[in-house]
This record gives structure tokens, C-alpha cells and sequence, in this order.
């Protein structure tokens, strides 16, 4: 179970928890956001299921952001009105798509079209997508292992417990698999070029 | 690509090398295309596997949200107390209320078809969710002008909302004389129908 914390927590506490992945800041993105957002996008043009992608996508590419320092914390902004905004640029940009575009009236003057900085991210979708079928592309162990590591952060001793190996083997392993992966993930995105 | 110089590509994405380290690895950097490429391609997978990790986060914390949203939906049906029942009968007292009010505050039909009106163009959940006050101030401080324009239209229709005519006209006309207004042809479909 998420450990929440006991005292009513502030913006910082709630950017610092999101920075960690800790299950009760993201647990209270979901509580707070999903169903406001699912509404605004059903009165904007939107199905269940759209908002719900839509969601998806925004949260990813802003935790992302977060992640990796481009979304800094500031002081008197609430988070959560940052990531409904977020996620509401999503969705405009999805109803500009050509699969939207001829059916249904943009809600807002914004142009998702202009905003370089969401459209960089959303970019970042296609190569989040490679890696995921490199990762599915590989086999056995090393899949397992590049999971483990990458993905659920277990440690190398970790990993060699689970896979009765040496600490030392499991490192050697860890290095020969990424380096598949990297052949494989750069043979896709010449595939795409 | 040796173990050696993989670890050395990792430190530096993850920040780990000394001053003196990162210099000579960026100096490299701009010097070897060939190294660039490795770092460049090193650099993405770590950020595919950052998203995949949030991914996952992700979809756990879902599921963790739809459990709990299915077990509070099945207690609430299949355990009916006296609170429940005390609780309906509040929702019909209140229910009974609004309508009393509702019918007083539009009595006829062309005012049950401008709350309707008013109701489809509060698109805005959040605007929608701000209390008066807030959207009155917001409407007079807000740094960007879109802001203080949404703001403004929205102050006219809770207004409306409320039946207050006369204050909602004041302002719909204010923002219908002006062409640059964000909500400039909204406003006057409304005073049309008013």
C-alpha cells in the first residue's frame, strides 16, 4: 500500500514525491484529476476512451518532465492545475489531428500547432515507442534482466539472486544485453528514417 | 563499444563523472562523431526506460484507484443503513428544494432555456469549479489577457445563473461592444436570446 503522508502535504512535498514515483503522489493525480478531465473532454468533442489516452499521455510525458528537470517547481502554482493544463493541450492537440480535424470544431483559440515545447514532447512518444519494441524484442534472460534493472530498478545483486548468477556474471550480462538492445533500438530508428 | 567505455557513457548521463572527467568527455564529445552517436543512442534508451518506468508506475497506481473506486461502489450498494437511508431522504428534501428554486428563479420557459444555454458554455471545468469571487478577481488581476477575458465572461454567466439579469447584461454588452473580446460574438448570441 502507498505510504501517504500523515499531515496535509504542500506543492513542494507533492513535486519532490513525484520527482521519487511515490505510488501515493501519483495514487492522488489519479484521484484528484481523472474524472474532471474525463468530463472536460467528453464536453469538448471526446469520448470515455479518449480522455482516458489522453490522460495517460499528458501524465507520462509531465512526469517526465519533472523527471528530468525540464518542469521546475514554483513557488504559489498548483500542481495539479499545471497537469490538467497539460493534459488539456494533449487533447487540443489530438482534436487538431488530421483523424479530428475534418469532424469537429476546436473548443479554444489555442493552437497546439505552435506550442513547440508540447510538441517536443509529444515527439518523445515515438522514441519511448522504439524502445518498447526493442525491449520486445529481445529474448530470455535478457529481456528479464533489462526489465528488472531499467525498468523495476532492482539492484545487480538483486537480479543475480533471481537469476542464480555471480554478482560479477550479472553485470557482464547487464552490459552485453544493453548493447543488444542498443543494436536493435538503432536498427528500428533506421527502419523509420 | 567496451564494458569500460559503456560505464563511462553511463556516469556521464547520470551525472556521476568528476569535473575533471566531464570535461575530457565532452571535449571527446565534440571531437568523435562516432562517440557522439554512442552517447546520443546510450541517451535515448535511458529515456525510454525512464517513461517505461513511469508507464508502469502509472498503470499500477490505475489499478490501485479503480479497486478501491469498485470496493467503495459495492459497499455503499450492498450495505444500506440507517445513514443511507437518512441520507436519501436528505437528497429528496434537497432535490424537492432546488426544484422549488429553480422554478422561482426561471419561470418561464425562455429562462429554463438560458440556464441551459448558460450551462453548455461553461465548457471550463476548472472556471467552472472557481468561486465568484476568485473568478472576479482573476477577471481583473490575471497577468494574461485571455485569462481576465475568460474570467470576465464567465463572472456574466454565473450571474445569469443566479438571475441577475441586470448585472449579467452590464457586463455581456461591455465585452459584445468589443470586437477584440475572446468572447466577443458568445456574448452576443446570449443577449440576443435575453
Amino acid at each position: 500500500m502507498p505510504t501517504k503522508p500523515t499531515s496535509p502535504f504542500s506543492q513542494f512535498d507533492l513535486y519532490q514525491a513525484l520527482k521519487q514515483r511515490k505510488d501515493w503522489a501519483y495514487d492522488f493525480l489519479y484521484k484528484e484529476l481523472q474524472h474532471p478531465f474525463s468530463y472536460w473532454v467528453q464536453r469538448n468533442s471526446g469520448t470515455q476512451m479518449d480522455a482516458e489516452d489522453a490522460f495517460h499521455k499528458g501524465l507520462l510525458n509531465f512526469l517526465l518532465n519533472i523527471e528530468t528537470g525540464k518542469y521546475q517547481y514554483h513557488d504559489n502554482v498548483k500542481i495539479t492545475t499545471v497537469i490538467f493544463d497539460y493534459c488539456k493541450k494533449v487533447w487540443l492537440n489530438e482534436l487538431a489531428s488530421s483523424r479530428f480535424k475534418t469532424q469537429v470544431p476546436m473548443p479554444d483559440s489555442y493552437n497546439p500547432a505552435n506550442d513547440i515545447d508540447l510538441q517536443r514532447d509529444l515527439e518523445q512518444n515515438e522514441l519511448i515507442s522504439q524502445v518498447r519494441n526493442a525491449i520486445h524484442q529481445l529474448r530470455g534472460d535478457c529481456r528479464q534482466l533489462i526489465e528488472w534493472f531499467y525498468i523495476d530498478n532492482l539492484s545487480i545483486r538483486e537480479i543475480a539472486e533471481l537469476l542464480s548468477m555471480k554478482e560479477s556474471s550479472t553485470k557482464q550480462k547487464r552490459y552485453d544485453c544493453t548493447e543488444k538492445l542498443k543494436h536493435i533500438y538503432l536498427k528500428l530508428t533506421q527502419q523509420t528514417q | 563499444m567496451n564494458s569500460g567505455q559503456f560505464e563511462r557513457i553511463e556516469a556521464y548521463l547520470h551525472d556521476q563523472l568528476s569535473e575533471a572527467e566531464r570535461r575530457d568527455f565532452e571535449s571527446e564529445l565534440q571531437k568523435n562523431s562516432i562517440f557522439r552517436l554512442e552517447v546520443e543512442a546510450q541517451k535515448n534508451l535511458y529515456t525510454g526506460f525512464q517513461a517505461l518506468a513511469i508507464e508502469k508506475k502509472l498503470n499500477d497506481s490505475k489499478k490501485r484507484i479503480q479497486a478501491q473506486q469498485t470496493a467503495e461502489s459495492k459497499r455503499r450498494f450492498f450495505v444500506p443503513n440507517q445513514w443511507s437511508v437518512w441520507s436519501a431522504a436528505a437528497s429528496v428534501v434537497v432535490i424537492l428544494g432546488i426544484s422549488w428554486w429553480a422554478v422561482n428563479s426561471f419561470d418561464s420557459s425562455k429562462d429554463i432555456e438560458l440556464s441551459a444555454l448558460v450551462d453548455k458554455e461553461m465548457t471550463d471545468i476548472q472556471y467552472k469549479s472557481l468561486p465568484f469571487e476568485s473568478l472576479q478577481n482573476i477577471s481583473k488581476t490575471a497577468p494574461s489577457r485571455i485569462a481576465r477575458e475568460k474570467a470576465e465572461w464567465y463572472v456574466a454567466l454565473v450571474y445569469l445563473k443566479k438571475g441577475k439579469a441586470k448585472e449579467a447584461n452590464k457586463i455581456l454588452a461591455r465585452i459584445a461592444q468589443n470586437p477584440k473580446h475572446h468572447y466577443h460574438l458568445q456574448a452576443k448570441r446570449i443577449l440576443q436570446r435575453l
